[in-house]
């Protein structure tokens, strides 16, 4: 019910009787009422004069969901990894996002909605990215947000992270969004605290909004997931975007190749379906999309490959590489990229074969659907 | 049924007796007279029971050597916020442990003279379980310079252990054992390769991988195993591993025995009893080092103690806080605590594999016993009266608020088991009795 046909109704008065004090019609009055139509600056005064301002612009201005159905599939209240899952939650989360992009894009977003709350950036480990794209999109939603800076903060004085945490919620924000370089970090503050907890990277385990948009950059250029078939090269061991993307995307019905040398391959990922490759040429032969992992610096030394030159020449993806997928397939970097090492500087360029750079404006939107959402949920059960 | 208030003697009276070290294992009495067990056998007191004793009517119960540990983590000195040498005592001997070997990994390190002093000085004062020191193998538990094997053995220690660690310098290692050979002392190592097991908090593997946690592969304590093998078969002399937690361990083990090999080896109850999968969710709890392997290795752990491939069942007692546990899974700290359920979750070998009892008490005295060169461990008259009475039959819950031990880390919370230990003995003196055996009998 909008909040002035309950207004109306408060105050034992009927939409006949409201109309008439507007001197408007009662057609026009449900048109405003069903959100098909927003009021007229005079009008808008006289309804925030015959309501003593308890009615106000806001109240016209709310998004209108058209997703009501599948903005319910996704009910848990921390978004923690994609492990467990389902198909329907993980298609809300993208739809929603979906949706947020077609109203970012038309006008920018009076949003009154979420006035109030909090989300606090808990972030334990360098990002620029992630801590931007989740600051942006919660004040695209009107929410309030505060960084913690960890170098300053009393964690360097030795406070527990438990200890921080509870201090945290006992401020009561509505989210909080953790990164840590341990993984499982997420999960104990997420039984402690009382709001919801987003996981924004947790050590090698997870990072789930990174899989979501994902998705969502290759559903919107491909038009689906299901049957698709999509690469996923580099440090397989320890990336967490990996992770989870590979549970993402099988569990949307995609294939996935998973390319790395064999010191950098993970145990057991085939377990989750996936097909398991030491070499570009048979790794990528008839695939759609090729995912490309960050190398971290401190591997390029040492044990797990001899040198970046090595590691350029055998698992650093060109265009000669890129010519064994399919001609249409499309490049993906979750960033930032290591020009040279793991991608050649000018296909990483060519915005007709990447995705990069939609990849973060894809970002905001996906952690604005997140984020409402984790509210969403919180607010019912209250 | 208390007759007399002489302590001096104690008869237990219709009692199973089971003592792997004589083979015995029937109904009968016992009498201990000061520190020592005086008598025993079937119809001891046919007709005079002594006036003057203290007359404990066992009830068919099993009445058996105390058992003996040899690992156990006492907190003292350094973390006696985790656990003392008060705490440890009561926890072990509500456990029917009266003897413990205590880890040389304190702060500071056994590794010196004093710190043996003090020990013995603070196990004097409990006046409870008996404990002897492991003294380190290394300065520091370094692994570079060894200690003073000679003098620490004069000053109580009983045997040389490395704790957690394992001396990675293949030299060093030998000549430990070499040099132990001039006092016939054992070395003992749990054995886990320092390089591939650097860093890693749980069994390596698939559930690793998916939990995003650095692995400890199966074959870091193979590899251990078989270099010290290597080593043990050049130098001779007294090799114990403790922690065996993987199959190829197993065989390595034994085929190494069949060599006439001065080799021994003992596992603890969460090895063939929990597996990885106890760490979902990253449960700290369930960090221990070594780590939880997979299900075919809790298995064949099982499996090789009930087939004697595996000689003696520790308690790995790792007592930790709250705030060492607390804590994301790599940064929490390792350890389950074991005393108490030392007992009850082995009795399950005998109850669902099918073990003999008396084989089982075996791996728990009279094994340890023997490889500690202790006269104790055994019913034999003139021998320490170190014994405890157990309940087999009636069941229990553990329960984590009832543990006496200073810390409560263990994942055996709400597990139903048998095994109630009813009355703990040591040197001839009544250290535990569990109240309610003790009331019931005293209304009688």
């Amino acid at each position: 019910m909008h909040a002035l046909d309950k207004w109306i109704k408060d105050n034992s008065l009927s939409r006949k009787i409201f109309a008439n004090k507007l001197k408007i019609s009662v057609a026009s009055l449900s048109r405003y009422l069903a959100g098909n139509r927003i009021p007229k600056q005079e009008v808008m005064e006289k309804i925030i004069y015959h309501t003593d301002g308890k009615i106000n612009p806001s109240n016209f201005y709310i998004i209108k969901n058209n997703n009501t159905v599948s903005f319910n599939k996704y009910k848990n209240d921390h978004l923690l990894g994609i492990e467990d899952l389902k198909e329907n939650e993980i298609s809300s989360l993208l739809n929603r996002a979906d949706t947020i992009i077609k109203e970012n894009r038309l006008e920018p977003s009076i949003n009154h909605k979420y006035s109030g709350k909090t989300l606090v950036n808990l972030f334990f480990e360098d990002s620029t990215r992630t801590k931007t794209s989740f600051e942006l999109a919660a004040k695209r939603l009107g929410i309030d947000v505060i960084n913690m800076q960890i170098e300053t903060s009393s964690i360097r004085k030795g406070e527990s992270l438990l200890d921080t945490a509870m201090t945290l919620n006992a401020m009561q924000p509505d989210i909080l969004v953790i990164r840590h370089s341990l993984s499982g970090t997420p999960h104990l503050l997420a039984n402690k605290v009382n709001c919801g907890v987003i996981n924004a990277g947790d050590g090698q385990h997870e990072h789930p909004t990174q899989a979501l948009l994902d998705a969502l950059a290759i559903r919107r250029r491909k038009k689906r997931i299901e049957g698709l078939k999509i690469a996923i090269c580099g440090d397989i061991a320890h990336s967490r975007v990996a992770r989870s993307n590979i549970k993402l995307l099988i569990t949307m019905g995609a294939t996935v190749n998973l390319i790395a040398p064999t010191t950098l391959m993970a145990e057991g990922l085939s377990d989750y379906g996936a097909n398991i490759f030491n070499s570009f040429k048979e790794g990528l032969s008839n695939v759609d999309i090729v995912m490309i992992l960050r190398l971290q610096r401190e591997r390029m030394q040492g044990s797990y490959i001899p040198s970046p030159k090595e590691y350029f020449k055998f698992y650093g993806l060109d265009r000669e590489k890129l010519n064994y997928a399919k001609s249409d397939a499309l490049v993906m970097h979750p960033g930032p990229i290591n020009r040279g090492v793991e991608i050649d500087s000018e296909l990483a360029d060519d915005i007709n074969r990447t995705l990069i750079l939609e990849q973060v404006e894809l970002g905001v939107a996906i952690r604005m659907s997140v984020i409402e959402h984790l509210i969403h949920n919180l607010e019912l059960k209250k | 049924m208390i007759k007399s208030k002489n302590k001096n003697k104690i008869v237990f009276q219709n009692a199973r007796i089971i003592d792997p070290y004589t083979n015995f294992d029937d109904l009968g009495d016992l009498i201990t007279e000061d520190k020592v067990i005086k008598d025993f056998g079937k119809n001891l007191f046919k007709d005079n029971t002594p006036e003057d004793a203290l007359i404990i009517d066992c009830k068919e119960h099993i009445l058996c050597p105390g058992f003996i540990d040899l690992n156990a983590n006492i907190g003292e000195p350094g973390e006696e916020f985790k656990e003392n040498i008060n705490t440890a005592s009561e926890a072990a001997l509500a456990s029917g442990i009266t003897s413990i070997v205590c880890m040389p990994n304190t702060n500071p390190v056994i590794d010196q003279i004093p710190i043996i002093q003090y020990i013995e000085k603070r196990a004097k004062e409990t006046n409870g379980v008996k404990i002897y020191p492991s003294a380190s193998i290394t300065k520091n538990l370094e692994g570079k310079q060894l200690t003073e094997m000679g003098l620490l053995l004069e000053a109580g220690a009983i045997l040389f252990s490395e704790a957690n660690n394992v001396i990675s310098n293949t030299k060093v290692m030998k000549q430990a054992l070499t040099y132990a050979k001039n006092f016939d002392a054992t070395i003992m190592i749990s054995p886990q390769d320092p390089d591939l097991s650097k860093n890693g908090v749980m069994n390596g593997g698939a559930l690793a991988s998916k939990l995003g946690l650095p692995g400890i592969p199966k074959v870091a304590e193979i590899i251990q195993i078989e270099r010290d093998i290597r080593l043990l078969e050049s130098t001779g002399g007294r090799l114990h591993f403790l922690n065996i937690t993987t199959n190829e361990a197993i065989i390595a083990i034994e085929n190494a025995k069949n060599k006439g090999l001065n080799l021994t080896c003992s596992t603890a109850p969460h090895y063939f009893t929990l597996d990885e999968t106890a760490v979902d969710e990253w449960r700290t709890f369930a960090k221990v080092f070594p780590p939880l392997r997979n299900k075919n290795d809790k298995e064949a752990i099982y499996n090789a103690l009930i087939k004697d491939k595996i000689d003696i069942i520790t308690s790995h007692h790792s007592p930790q806080d709250q705030d060492s546990k607390r804590l994301p899974f790599e940064q929490a700290e390792f350890g389950i605590i074991g005393f108490e359920t030392l007992f009850p979750i082995s009795l399950n070998l005998h109850i669902n594999g099918k073990m003999k009892l008396i084989n089982l008490i075996d791996k728990l005295t009279n094994k340890p016993a023997k490889l500690l060169n202790l006269d104790t461990g055994k019913i034999e008259v003139n021998s320490p009266a170190d014994l405890t009475l157990i309940d087999i039959n009636t069941s229990q819950k553990i329960n984590l608020e009832k543990m006496i031990s200073k810390s409560n880390n263990s994942l055996f919370d709400e597990h139903d088991v048998k095994g109630k230990i009813l009355c703990t003995i040591v040197d001839g003196r009544i250290v535990y009795s569990d109240s309610e055996f003790i009331y019931s009998e005293a209304n009688i």
